[in-house]
């Protein structure tokens, strides 16, 4: 979780934004999706999640607001603007980019 | 152990009103993080370790949020040792300022006190010893915030050029006054072997005034 996790932290936007492309979801639900989806090798701590978040509702990428669920517990929502799709869209792309010259740059036998 | 999860976030964000929306999400999502662990049965207190490392250093949201306050000791409850350290070295810092201060008042007592025995030498020896070990407290003991102090405080920013124009007005005075003296007291006296010895002493009475400006400025 060390150094990968300093380089999926670069990125933590975009996994926001990829998570919300599946339905409104709250803090801890996302956090907890990102630990299972990465065999619990990665996660999110509730300060870097939540100026993320911020971030993201500032750039007009998402929406929040107030949900009750279950036995009384208010839990802020976040729910995808058009405008994070679109910048969910660009940053997979800037990704697989990414990845693409870095599997060439540290390729060996070359 | 639950409740205590309640109170530590409480605290996190204790004299922060104005963050209280973000306070309430964190508390939710730090009490479902450990209402998951418990009911995959992990231990409260684990679970209450988990959960309180899991929340990260909020500091930077309260800061960014409350800009204005920009006093670090009421935003930064949880960094509280750092200013204490600061301040135990600072006081360190003065009191050796003082010790030296003191070391060159006294250094002509080992002169004034050997002559008498005839061993002048070694009174000179012993006076030199005592200026070196003084200006070696000064300079190693150099008070260590009082660049941070200068940043921190625009008033001192305000007073720092004239004090150092006071400073070095004073220095060059001095050393004119210590000259004319060597010249006039060799000529007159003829003592030329000793006479040189008000170098040292002119050195002596720059790293008082000095010291005492600068204990000035502390104060």
């Amino acid at each position: 979780m060390s150094i990968a996790g300093d380089l999926i932290r670069g990125h933590t936007d975009a996994v926001i934004l990829a998570r919300l492309t599946r339905g409104d979801s709250y803090g801890y639900e996302i956090n907890k999706v990102i630990s299972t989806l990465s065999d619990r090798r990665f996660e999110l701590k509730e300060a870097t999640l939540y100026t993320a978040f911020k971030r993201l509702e500032d750039q007009g990428f998402i929406t929040s607001y107030w949900g009750d669920s279950g036995a009384g517990a208010r839990r802020r929502y976040y729910s995808i603007t058009p405008a994070g799709w679109e910048a969910c869209f660009r940053l997979k792309e800037e990704w697989k980019e990414t990845k693409e010259i870095m599997d060439k740059l540290l390729e060996e036998g070359k | 152990m639950r409740e205590q999860l309640i109170q530590y976030v409480n605290l996190l964000f204790a004299g922060n009103d104005d963050v209280e929306e973000i306070k309430q999400e964190i508390l939710q999502n730090t009490l479902d993080r450990y209402d998951d662990l418990i009911s995959q049965g992990r231990q409260p207190e684990e679970a209450y370790r988990y959960a309180v490392t899991g929340i990260g250093d909020v500091n930077e949201i309260i800061n960014g949020k409350a800009a204005p306050k920009d006093d670090p000791v009421e935003q930064e409850p949880v960094y509280a040792p750092i200013p204490e350290f600061e301040g135990t070295a600072y006081a360190v810092a003065r009191m050796m300022k003082a010790i030296a201060i003191f070391l060159y008042i006294i250094c002509p007592v080992p002169i004034l006190l050997f002559e008498r025995l005839g061993w002048d030498e070694v009174g000179v020896c012993c006076t030199l010893v005592i200026v070196a070990i003084a200006t070696a407290l000064l300079l190693l003991f150099k008070s260590p915030s009082s660049k941070e102090k200068q940043q921190d405080s625009t008033e001192v920013i305000q007073n720092r050029p004239s004090r150092k124009g006071l400073k070095k007005s004073v220095s060059s005075l001095v050393s004119t006054v210590g000259l004319v003296l060597y010249f006039l007291i060799s000529f007159a006296t003829g003592a030329w072997f000793i006479t040189w010895l008000i170098f040292p002493i002119i050195g002596a009475v720059k790293g008082v005034v000095n010291a005492c400006i600068d204990l000035k400025e502390d104060i």
